[in-house]
Formats: structure tokens, C-alpha cells, sequence
């Protein structure tokens, strides 16, 4: 059930990607997608009634938790707020350039033909 | 003999110390930058050649990080698929890098092109040589960023609005393929591909797990999606076709010649052959696919919009032609293959930097709509551009035509007599789609062009393009029996052999 909950987050993101107008809910949209796929991978990871997977002298480990998934998801995570800084870089700047945070009239105004200037 | 284990990480290390190098030295002067840059990517593509050269009975080199051993070390695997797509990667990369040289003259901050370019080689060179899922991924995401940062260096309205839309396609199709990754991780409870290769194998056949078909088809499914939107292939074409007209034309190059075929052709024969091993239905379904993707880009480049939209259509039908090729899982069938896939990644970079002179010749006008070469005008751009035109369409003598031969005649001797067909009078109508689009353009506009003093072209743009002919024509070569079986027979073994990848990996990771 708990699995299934996060595809519905991936679906969700999903369609923010593919409906939304605003540059923005696009990013906020592209984060939830990222997230759904980190927590489903935390999930995949976690055992019931699982140690954590730390060694302690005292301590005898019988049945730990994956580390794995969960260093995946610490690495995924960065590369992913990496992408999000650029994305959201862009963002200011389209804004800088077309003076609207709507993606179909941004393409509306790329679309018109620039004036030629035979003045250099 | 030098240690070719010992080779392989050079390939990660020496583009991030180039990267190094230019942010210490070139910040100041460019002369620095364009010498750091070329003596770096000279000297990865003899690398990339020694690996040829210096060929020891084994066909797998393993290197494990840290001392490590498989099936838990984090490994850079070289065998002939991944040497094939070194040196082809290499081979564009060093006549881009020769084109850019004074291309980006006209940009201020070289150094920090240079830097991305050479950040955009390692994670490349990563995707190409990775032993594990999550290592490719990873460096696929630092080609993505590097792509993205290149792709908007230009910071005019149009590149920014392509860059966006660029980069919300490539976080989706990052998060499918790590969908994917995750969902192999869960049934095999390993990253490394050899191991991921034996345990699907294992469960699937020797433990007879049902369900493991279903599970294997969804994991396919899932990164077969992410790969094609990488790709660009049809139905997931939307940004292609706005490509070459937004971004700079060496960008579009490297597109083109390296990031299409490594994030998204590489990971899918690695995957497809030798990670889950190809089955008849899985091929039946790439077939289709592939040869539905060639009609969808047919029926887009029906009427583009201009010179750049038509390029980009023609490639990704080319693109579609390979993967047939590949799915048709004979030794010629491949062999045409990577050939084609040699004829898509020169011609295209040659025809995307022959349209970038015109850009860099009527520097810094933005129009370019009513200009075009003629033969009066510019006789050496003319008979370029239509040489350039002629290897792209696959005219005879270049590599393209003999490319397309091979694999029709392949496909007709597979018994797939339909696809053959199909494939030739798509190959035959879309040649004859450019040929009538490029006619139809907007011819030479004479008053606007004697009022308007026109850049040189520099010396090294001139030899990347004459190079980059030259390589059309001398990749015949590779039609000669001693050629073949010197630089393309290992890549077409390791597509063949299969899931039997796995055992030569262990197999030469114990050799050691």
C-alpha cells in the first residue's frame, strides 16, 4: 500500500510536468516527481523491525535496515538540487528576457519573428 | 605493454583535471584556454586509440575502485562495445572541439564553454565505461547538467526557452530510468551490471519465478522510456525540432554527435543485450517501435519550418535505423548498425557546425532567414554545404550509403522482407524530402548581403569541417575485412554474446 502511495506522488508530478502553465508549479512539479522516486527507494531499503546498520562494539546485528538505497537516495538527492539551482537559474532568467512566468506565452513571443536590424 | 586496467580511470580523471587547469589558468587569457583544451582532447583520443592498439588476449578490462572486487566494488568495465564508443565519441568530440575553437570567439567567458565541454566529456566517458546501474546514472546526470548549462550558454531568449524545456524533458526521463534503477535493485539486490546480468538470469530461468517475466518486462519498459526521451526518438521528439535553431551550432553538434548516442543509445544495447538479454518478443517490439519512430520522423519532416528542423528530422530517422539494425540481432544486421550510428554522428555534427558558419559569418546580425550561400557569392561555402548535404543524405561514396545498404540487405536476409522494404523507401523518400526542402528555402537576398561585410572564416572551423568530410569518405575503410575485424568485430561480439557478458566480466575481473 505504502509503495502504491508513492506512485501516486510520481503521477502527480507527472502531471504537474505535462499540465501546468506556470514555469514555477513546473519546478515544484519536477521536485515532487524527484522525491516520489527517493522516498520509494528509502522504502525499498527498509526492513520491519530492522537494526540500524551502524556497528556498535556492544551491540549484536542480527537483521539491519539496507544502507544502500539510503546512500543512493543521499547522492541522488544532490545531483538532484544541482539540476533544481539550474532549472530555477533559468527560470529567472526567461523571466529576466520575457517578462512572464507562463510557459505558452513564452512561446508565443519566441515564436513572432524578430525584426531584422540591417543597421549593424 | 602498459597496464590497460590502469588506462581506464584516465578517462574520468584527465577531462575533470582539464576542468581544473582552466578555472586556475584561462581565466585571463583565452590563448591558455584553446591550449588546454585541444592538448586534452588530443590526448584522450590517442588514449581512446591505444586501447586498440595495445590489445591484449583479453576482451574485458576491469578496473574496481579501491581494491575492492565484484560483485560489491563500484567498477569501470571496458570491453569492445564500450572501446567503440570511446573512440567514436572521441573522434567528434576532437572536430568539435577544433570548430569551437574560434567559434566561440564571439562569446565572452571561453574558459567557462571549455570547462562545461570538458565536464560534458567526463560524465560521457562515465556513461560509456560504468560497471554498475547507479554509477551510470550518476554520470549521466553530469552530462545532463553540462548539456543544460551549454545548451543556455548563449543567454538569448530563445536558447533559455529551448534550455528549459530541454531540461524538464531530461528530469523526467531521469526519474524513469532511476524508477527503473530501483525496481532492478528490489528483484536483484545488486547495482553492478554482470551481477544484475546473473541474478535476472538465475531467477528467471534456474528458480523459474513466474512473476520474474513481468518484472524483468516493466524494468525494460521503463528504461527503454527514459532512454528514448534522452534520445529524442519518436513520439518523444517534441524538443528536437527547435534544437538547431536556438543553441549554439557547436552545442547542437555535441547533441547530436555525442550526448544522443551515449545517454541514449549506449545504455540501451548495454542493457537490452547484455543486462537482460534480448528475447524474440522484446525484439519484435524494438523492431516495431524503431521502424514506427523512422515513419513519425518521415511524416514530421514533411514540412519543417526551415533548413534546421529538417536536419533534425533526417537524424532521428537515422537514429531509429540503428536501433532496427541492432534489433535485427544478425552480425551484419549489427555491423550496419554501427555504421550507420558512425554516419549519423559525423554527418549530423558536420551539417549542424556548416549551418553554424552562417551564424558566425554574419555575426552579430540575428536574422538569417533571407541568407543563404551561393555559388557566386561564396563559392567555397556552396560547394561545402552541398558536400556536406551529399554525405548526410547518404550519397554514394560516403560511409552513409553503404551504412544503409548493409543493413537493408541484412534485415531481407533475416527473413524481415517488410522491414527491409520499408526501411528503403523511408531511407529513399526522406533523401528525397531534404533534397526538395533545402530547394524550397529562402534563396540568397543580394542587396542584404552587399550592404553587410561578412566574417572570415577561420582556419581550424574550415579544417573541423574538412576533417569531419574526410572521415565520411575514410570510414569506408571499415567496409575492408582486416578494418572490421580490427575495430568493429569486438563490438558486434559483445552485442552478440549476450548475457554471456556477465561470466567475462567475473571471468577477467578474477584473471586480475
Amino acid at each position: 500500500m505504502i509503495y502504491f502511495l508513492c506512485f501516486i506522488l510520481f503521477s502527480i508530478g507527472i502531471y504537474g510536468v505535462l499540465v501546468k502553465r506556470n514555469i514555477i508549479k513546473l519546478i515544484i512539479s519536477t521536485m515532487i516527481l524527484n522525491y516520489a522516486v527517493y522516498i520509494l527507494l528509502v522504502l525499498m531499503g527498509f526492513r520491519w523491525q530492522g537494526q540500524v546498520p551502524v556497528f556498535v562494539s556492544d551491540q549484536e546485528i542480527n537483521f539491519m535496515v539496507d544502507p544502500l538505497p539510503q546512500s543512493m537516495v543521499m547522492v541522488a538527492m544532490i545531483v538532484g538540487l544541482a539540476v533544481t539551482a539550474l532549472l530555477v537559474a533559468v527560470a529567472m532568467r526567461l523571466y529576466q528576457q520575457f517578462k512572464t512566468f507562463d510557459i505558452k506565452e513564452i512561446i508565443e513571443i519566441k515564436t513572432k519573428k524578430p525584426e531584422v536590424d540591417n543597421n549593424a | 605493454m602498459p597496464d590497460i586496467q590502469q588506462i581506464i580511470p584516465l578517462f574520468i580523471l584527465i577531462p575533470l583535471l582539464g576542468v581544473f587547469l582552466l578555472a586556475l589558468f584561462a581565466r585571463k587569457k583565452n590563448f591558455y584556454a584553446d591550449l588546454i583544451l585541444f592538448f586534452i582532447v588530443s590526448g584522450l583520443l590517442l588514449l581512446s586509440g591505444c586501447l586498440f592498439v595495445f590489445k591484449t588476449k583479453a576482451l574485458i578490462h576491469v578496473y574496481c575502485l579501491a581494491g575492492w572486487h565484484l560483485p560489491e566494488a563500484i567498477t569501470f568495465i571496458v570491453d569492445g562495445l564500450a572501446d567503440f564508443f570511446l573512440v567514436s565519441v572521441y573522434l567528434m568530440t576532437f572536430c568539435i572541439m577544433l570548430y569551437c575553437l574560434r567559434f566561440i570567439d564571439h562569446w565572452t567567458s571561453k574558459w567557462k564553454f571549455y570547462a562545461l565541454f570538458l565536464l560534458l566529456l567526463t560524465g560521457a566517458n562515465g556513461v560509456i565505461i560504468s560497471g554498475d546501474l547507479f554509477t551510470l546514472y550518476l554520470f549521466m546526470e553530469v552530462t545532463a547538467i553540462a548539456s543544460y548549462a551549454l545548451i543556455c550558454f548563449s543567454l538569448e531568449k530563445k536558447a533559455l526557452a529551448f534550455g528549459f524545456k530541454y531540461m524538464i524533458k531530461g528530469i523526467m526521463a531521469s526519474a524513469i530510468i532511476f524508477l527503473g534503477i530501483i525496481i532492478c535493485y528490489c528483484f536483484t539486490s545488486t547495482l553492478a551490471l554482470a551481477d544484475i546480468a546473473n541474478q535476472l538470469y538465475l531467477r528467471q530461468h534456474i528458480a523459474a519465478d513466474p512473476a520474474m517475466g513481468w518484472v524483468v518486462l516493466f524494468i525494460q519498459a521503463l528504461l527503454f522510456i527514459g532512454f528514448l526521451i534522452k534520445s529524442g526518438i519518436v513520439p518523444f521528439n517534441s524538443w528536437v525540432s527547435e534544437m538547431n535553431q536556438s543553441i549554439l551550432a557547436p552545442v547542437g553538434a555535441m547533441l547530436l554527435a555525442i550526448i544522443i548516442p551515449v545517454l541514449g543509445i549506449y545504455p540501451f544495447l548495454r542493457i537490452h543485450f547484455n543486462i537482460i538479454g534480448p528475447s524474440p518478443e522484446s525484439l519484435a517490439i524494438v523492431r516495431i517501435f524503431a521502424m514506427a519512430a523512422m515513419l513519425g520522423s518521415l511524416f514530421w519532416a514533411f514540412k519543417p519550418k526551415n533548413s534546421n528542423q529538417a536536419i533534425a528530422y533526417y537524424t532521428i530517422s537515422e537514429f531509429g535505423l540503428v536501433i532496427l539494425a541492432m534489433a535485427t540481432n544478425t552480425p551484419w544486421a549489427i555491423y550496419g548498425g554501427f555504421l550507420q550510428l558512425l554516419h549519423i554522428q559525423i554527418t549530423a555534427a558536420l551539417v549542424t557546425c556548416n549551418a553554424g558558419l552562417l551564424d558566425y559569418r554574419i555575426y552579430p546580425k540575428k536574422s538569417l532567414d533571407q541568407l543563404t550561400f551561393s555559388f557566386k557569392s561564396s563559392p567555397k561555402a556552396f560547394i561545402m554545404t552541398m558536400l556536406s548535404n551529399a554525405a548526410f543524405i547518404s550519397l554514394p561514396p560516403f560511409i552513409g550509403f553503404w551504412s544503409k545498404l548493409i543493413i537493408i540487405v541484412a534485415v531481407w536476409k533475416a527473413n524481415y522482407h517488410l522491414y527491409a522494404i520499408g526501411v528503403l523507401l523511408i531511407v529513399c523518400f526522406a533523401a528525397g524530402l531534404f533534397i526538395k526542402n533545402q530547394k524550397k528555402l529562402p534563396v540568397k537576398n543580394s542587396d542584404f548581403q552587399s550592404d553587410f561585410k561578412l566574417n572570415k572564416i577561420k582556419f581550424s572551423m574550415a579544417g573541423a569541417l574538412l576533417l569531419m568530410l574526410g572521415l565520411c569518405l575514410g570510414l569506408n575503410l571499415l567496409l575492408a575485412t582486416e578494418y572490421k575485424e580490427t575495430f568493429l568485430n569486438p563490438a558486434i561480439d559483445t552485442i552478440l554474446s549476450t548475457t554471456k557478458y556477465s561470466k567475462a566480466v567475473f571471468k577477467a575481473e578474477n584473471e586480475k
